[in-house]
């Protein structure tokens, strides 16, 4: 069931209350959670239920598997236990996360990328000449499975790394099915979110002015902002290229940036907000992206959560940026076509992470060049990845220019939202012709200027409230939490109204479902 | 949207969080980034201060939701009801009638509605009419078409003449099953024309009506629900670069001709066609229609009666009059068989009355999209194309077509027009 339906709402008006009064009993509580998740997410499809239970349970004897194997121990922390036997059950460990590993994949791979690979083999064998039929499996793909497969991963390879010690059953249960971020995120790992479990939540200290603040600005963006945009500008622009003119296709291009920001980011907000008043703190996923600077910059603030697990599982183990510039420049580019690639099983999100892989890789190199002429005072050490941050963490041994005007910074800022903007356009699109002709509108487009201008006036005011500084919101947000419950409500309810008033009939599906 | 951050607050050793993800995620008892902790606020608020947040009782915070959902109902109950008779008809949909109609009773009384109304007139999507309740539509056909107007519009963007193109109101995206309204504002229906032929007309192929220019572009309306929208754009691919066509799309996600209480489409098209001036209108429905339907005498037609058979007959002669009206060009899109056996079974009888329906009336043409894509009946989800080659025609739904689907029958699709307006694919 979506977030913003009354169907949602009485499923958790019937939770929230529920989940504080099992509170001093863990183990029903947990239970009552795996229960009602389960149920919010076999409200799509009860035969999802028996795939999520099958992840929980493999990942949890792999874990378990993994652990069976011996501690590896930490060398330069004074371990001098054997040498041989030390190395003896690191190769047993890494077999056995592999095992773990490619398990999960597979089943992510055999619902997501099957037909993907199917067809693109058959059109790659009849390129060739070859008639051959390669059997490209039409499977329905399971709401979620990109998110909680993840998530997954993330607790396997933290077990393996000795960064997490395995939990019970019923614990990986809650953490996996858990419904505020089971369906599209954020990314929380199992070592956010196993310690939060595991400190009883402290019934008289609830987030509430957060969480509901954070629940009412998503429902905004996502039925207001998100569906408007869609409806005015994007669809028909992606859906009848050439039935617009240039200026309007360059609109409809900016349209669809807030629109995948007010979608997506919305969504996050409720699901942080609902999970808040449920006594959990999830990560942060969106800060303000369309300020970026730099490439670097915009993966700092955009899906922040995607981001770090890429960087901590996909891009570290692949060799990060030991070995020199080119094999970093690789990483990156590898690390953001997979990122592509797990958007959607189509050439044109590997387009989408392969834009953002080469432009991070010129990035790094501009950057390198400018370092050296300034010399090596300016380089930054070495940073350990820290919490929040995204691909730049790991960017940030790279020489960073300082010293930039403000005109320099708006430029850097334009620059950066246009090539983003450029990148989007792949990753909306049907085809990779389908991107081509909209971009070719824009470049080649003539004649009309029948520009909506609501549209205009939206994303501008979108743009615009990125800039609104944080401690400002947060003045503001303490205002409110000074009024009584009743004012608050009525406060609620007037963004319910607006809401319903301005949002379109029925609710679109949030675009990182189909992720 | 501002940012949803928390404020920065140091945590005991001086350090300020280095991102908001970090002020965020604070785990009880960690100690790391406990703030100190401020004198409370007066006792009636009872908000204090952890960490940066804000921080109640849970009964405090249940409170709250609890008063808002409350409230929210009061001031949304109208369309709370809307949504409730949008169900199909069933238990779902009367246990939500009894809560949603005395809500609606109750706000009425009180003039909750009222700012919700203001609202939704101001700066509200266009929805499109709708009849009050479940019942029947309009049983008489609305023309609001002044029959003195020129159907010849201004060109295409990328013509050589003058600019002033048309927008495609709604299309299809990525985001499975959207909701794409259109925008265009309502006319007001005139009066109702004179009832349908009830006798078959000789059969013959589309008459010529004019030839196309760049300069006069015949101007085309496509209409429909969510299967219109890829069917649409496969069209627009064949005439995307022909600037003698002015193609626009109006697909309304989940409606049909069953329900007028969600979209009254005999009243929409009179409007929109007034509003567009097309010369051809093309219209697909079905996709919804598979349910129980009430009658204008208020009775419920019930699926796979005889009952429900000559009400969806009248519906469809009704939607295909008025959009035949002022002079129009008619092409109804069949639906092929659907993989669903409930909407297939239906979708044979739609097909049926369609056929008989359009052969009762000269301005409309009945393409058969089944003969391409689900040839004998069948459903199918990949068909032969014009090279041999498979062709994955259906979305994993069974039901709505894939690009390459609507791709396929695009030609046929565009074949009526080209013979009355004297040209072909470019």
């Amino acid at each position: 069931m979506l977030f913003p339906t009354i169907r949602f709402a009485i499923f958790y008006l019937l939770v929230l209350p529920t989940s504080w009064l099992l509170m001093p009993r863990p183990v029903r509580w947990r239970v009552f959670m795996v229960v009602a998740s389960f149920g919010f997410y076999g409200a799509w499809d009860w035969g999802y239920t028996v795939l999520l239970a099958a992840s929980i349970v493999g990942n949890h004897a792999g874990a378990r598997w993994i652990e069976a194997a011996g501690p590896v121990g930490d060398r330069d922390a004074g371990d001098d236990g054997d040498d041989a036997g030390r190395e003896g059950r690191r190769a047993r460990r890494g077999r056995r996360v592999a095992v773990t590993v490619a398990a999960n994949l597979a089943v992510l791979g055999f619902y997501k990328y099957a037909g993907f690979l199917g067809e693109s083999s058959g059109g790659l064998l009849s390129a060739l000449g070859l008639d051959l039929e390669v059997p490209a499996p039409d499977v329905v793909l399971p709401v979620g499975i990109s998110f909680f497969t993840f998530q997954a991963l993330s607790y396997v390879i933290d077990v393996h790394r000795e960064r997490l010690q395995t939990t019970s059953l019923l614990d990986l249960a809650v953490y996996l099915s858990f419904f505020p971020h089971l369906v599209a995120g954020p990314i929380v790992r199992a070592s956010e979110f196993l310690p939060q479990l595991r400190h009883r939540r402290d019934p008289r200290r609830v987030a509430a002015t957060l969480g509901l603040w954070l629940i009412a600005a998503g429902l905004v963006k996502k039925v207001v902002v998100s569906s408007y945009l869609a409806e005015a500008a994007v669809d028909p622009l992606f859906a009848l290229p050439g039935q617009h003119g240039g200026f309007e296709a360059l609109v409809g291009i900016y349209a669809y940036a807030i629109q995948i920001y007010a979608d997506f980011s919305g969504y996050t907000d409720m699901a942080i907000g609902l999970a808040l008043l449920l006594g959990f703190r999830f990560p942060a996923n969106f800060d303000a992206p369309y300020t970026a600077t730099s490439l670097r910059d915009f993966w700092r603030r955009w899906h922040m959560t995607l981001s770090r697990w890429l960087r901590d599982y996909l891009y570290v183990p692949l060799g990060g940026n030991r070995g020199g510039r080119w094999r970093t420049y690789r990483n990156l580019s590898l690390t953001m076509v997979l990122g592509g690639l797990w958007h959607g099983a189509a050439w044109t999100f590997v387009v989408w992470g392969a834009l953002h892989g080469a432009g991070l890789a010129v990035e790094r190199w501009f950057d390198e060049r400018r370092a050296g002429r300034r010399g090596a005072a300016e380089r930054h050490p070495t940073l350990a990845p820290v919490r929040g941050a995204g691909y730049g963490t790991v960017l940030l041994d790279a020489p960073v220019t300082t010293h930039s005007s403000a005109g320099a910074t708006w430029a850097r800022r334009i620059v950066t939202f246009h090539l983003v903007c450029v990148a989007w356009v792949f990753f909306r699109a049907e085809s990779l012709d389908g991107a081509v002709e909209v971009l070719g509108r824009v470049v080649g487009g003539v004649g009309d200027v029948a520009v909506n201008p609501v549209v205009v006036l939206v994303v501008a005011l979108m743009l615009a409230a990125q800039h609104v500084p944080a401690a400002t919101v947060g003045r503001v947000r303490a205002v409110v939490a000074a009024w009584p419950v009743a004012a608050q409500a009525g406060a609620l309810a007037t963004v319910l109204l607006v809401v319903d008033a301005l949002g379109p009939a029925g609710v679109a599906p949030f675009i990182y479902f189909q992720f | 949207m501002a940012r949803t951050s928390t404020s920065i607050d140091p945590g005991p050793d001086g350090d300020r969080h280095a991102t908001p993800s970090d002020a965020l995620l604070h785990i009880p008892g960690a100690g790391r980034h406990r703030a100190p902790r401020r004198r409370p606020a007066p006792r009636r608020h009872r908000a204090t201060t952890v960490g940066g947040d804000d921080v109640v009782p849970a009964g405090r915070a249940l409170a709250t939701v609890v008063l808002a959902l409350v409230l929210g109902a009061l001031l949304c109950a109208d369309s709370a009801h809307r949504a409730a008779e949008r169900q199909p008809f069933g238990p779902v949909r009367d246990a939500a009638l009894a809560v949603t109609g005395p809500l609606r009773t109750v706000s009425h009384a009180v003039g909750l509605h009222l700012p919700r109304e203001w609202l939704h007139d101001v700066a509200g999507p266009d929805d499109g009419p709708a009849t009050a309740g479940a019942g029947a539509p309009l049983d008489e056909v609305p023309s609001a078409v002044d029959p003195a107007a020129d159907p010849a519009a201004a060109p295409k963007p990328g013509a050589d003449t003058s600019a002033g193109g048309e927008q495609a109101a709604a299309g299809p995206s990525k985001v499975p099953a959207p909701v794409a309204p259109a925008t265009t504002a309502p006319a007001t229906p005139a009066a109702p024309t004179p009832a349908p032929p009830t006798t078959a007309p000789p059969t013959t192929a589309p008459a010529p009506r004019r030839v196309a220019t760049v300069e006069a572009p015949v101007r085309i309306w496509m209409g429909g629900d969510s299967l219109l929208g890829n069917v649409a754009a496969g069209l627009g691919r064949m005439v995307d670069d022909d600037p003698r066509v002015v193609l626009d799309a109006d697909f309304r996600v989940g409606t049909g001709l069953a329900r007028p209480d969600v979209l009254d489409w005999p009243a929409h098209l009179a409007e929109q066609l007034a509003a567009q001036r097309p010369e051809v209108v093309y219209l697909l429905f079905g996709g919804n229609d598979d349910q129980d339907m009430t009658t204008p005498e208020g009775s419920r037609a019930v699926l796979g009666t005889p009952a429900w058979r000559a009400e969806y007959a009248r519906r469809v002669g009704l939607a295909m009059d008025v959009a035949a009206a002022d002079g129009r060009s008619v092409v109804w899109i069949g639906l092929p068989a659907h993989e669903p056996e409930r909407l297939r079974a239906a979708g044979a009888v739609m097909a049926e009355v369609a056929r008989e329906q359009a052969a009762l009336r000269p301005a409309v043409t009945y393409v058969d999209t089944g003969a391409i894509l689900t040839p004998g009946g069948t459903y199918t989800e990949t068909v032969a194309g014009a090279d041999g080659a498979a062709v994955d025609a259906r979305e994993a739904d069974g039901v709505h077509l894939t690009h390459a689907g609507a791709d396929l029958i695009a030609p046929a699709l565009l074949a009526p027009v080209a013979a009355q307006f004297g040209f072909g694919p470019s």
